[in-house]
């Protein structure tokens, strides 16, 4: 009676979510569909990128978005605008989305009908780092006026993205970015990254960056093909 | 504020092994954090004994380990210790390369717990 036991557990703390956000990755792979989890700071060019990029990628792919915030509609109705399937999940005060509040929004697309899903995360640099939603890729933004010492204050998010899109660059020069300093540091953190610069406001950079994109998505297309031949 | 969902993901773990072997009290719950992690370990045992209020695991304490990030030079193999917060260089202290890959510190896990049957 009353004597200490140890009970060995050794799981991953998001074990669940990590199940749920894999069975969302098989689902769209099955349908061939591709999907982006989009984060950054509030601010730092979330909603716009998204609607640059789904301009020019219009004719293209289509695309739908699963847009995330707190409490608020604002994003959903700027992405509605541009005639593009528009899921908002609101949170209720939770600072990130999970691999099943994406299944939810993803539940309410028609996956027939789409080859691109953008999901845009809440604003913040820590939480969303942490969670897998089943996106094929994770994206990052970081906009000139943060300052390049991002990755020393939340280098989780550097170190887990496939791609960083360094925005408002129409602000430099600007004493407190150093577009070398920031590299250097998110690639000795993630030396794989795929680093962007642009600017939406201006328009320049995003060529590079939605031809990139363009082929990431057409590429998981071929192979879902390529495995349906095989099969 | 982000260390409430990742403390109701444990709570729930810990509860399901705390039935699973007929605990009368969950005294101790042993996480394993990485350095590259953001997570305060007061927070956690705040939000902790917030959440587990009126269950077996209510006054358990919160240990978190957190194992530094141990990198390894791919130029001279020397294993060393990178200072993520404090910025200036990251880069190997025995030959400056600024090329490794990291060993430890990107653990997220529940390790154990200790109860009382």
């Amino acid at each position: 009676m009353n004597e200490i036991k140890l009970i060995n557990i050794q799981q991953a703390i998001l074990l669940d979510n990590d199940r749920e956000a894999e069975k969302l990755r098989r689902r769209l792979a099955e349908k061939k569909v591709f999907m982006v989890n989009l984060m950054a700071s509030p601010g730092a060019g979330k909603t716009s990128l998204l609607i640059q990029t789904i301009r020019r990628l219009r004719g293209k792919l289509r695309v739908g978005v699963v847009e995330g915030d707190i409490d608020s509609m604002v994003d959903s109705y700027k992405v509605a605008d541009e005639q593009v399937a528009a899921v908002q999940i609101k949170t209720g005060g939770a600072c990130h989305l999970d691999a099943a509040m994406i299944k939810q929004g993803i539940d309410c697309l028609n996956l027939d009908e789409l080859d691109l899903i953008f999901i845009e995360n809440i604003g913040n640099l820590v939480c969303p780092a942490e969670f897998d939603t089943g996106a094929d890729i994770k994206v990052m933004i970081l906009s000139v006026p943060e300052g390049d010492d991002k990755p020393l204050k939340y280098p989780l998010m550097f170190s887990v993205c496939d791609a960083m899109v360094i925005n408002k660059t129409d602000y430099l020069p600007d004493p407190g970015f150093n577009p070398e300093t920031l590299v250097q540091h998110v690639r000795r953190l993630n030396p794989n990254i795929e680093i962007f610069p642009l600017s939406c406001r201006q328009e320049i950079g995003l060529v590079t960056w939605c031809d990139w994109l363009e082929r990431k998505v057409i590429a998981k297309r071929s192979k879902g093909l390529s495995d349906k031949l095989e099969e | 504020m982000h260390e409430l969902p990742i403390v109701k993901k444990v709570l729930s773990v810990v509860l399901e092994y705390a039935q699973a072997n007929h605990a009368a009290k969950v005294t101790a719950v042993v996480l394993e954090v990485g350095e590259l992690h953001d997570l305060m370990p007061e927070w956690v045992q705040k939000f902790f004994r917030f959440a587990s209020r009126g269950t077996v695991a209510e006054d358990a304490e919160i240990r978190i380990f957190q194992p530094p990030l141990i990198c390894k030079c791919n130029q001279c193999q020397e294993n060393f210790v990178l200072h993520l917060r404090n910025g200036s260089d990251w880069s190997c202290p025995v030959c400056m390369a600024s090329d490794f890959v990291m060993l430890t510190g990107k653990e997220f896990s529940i390790k154990e717990i200790e109860i009382i049957q």
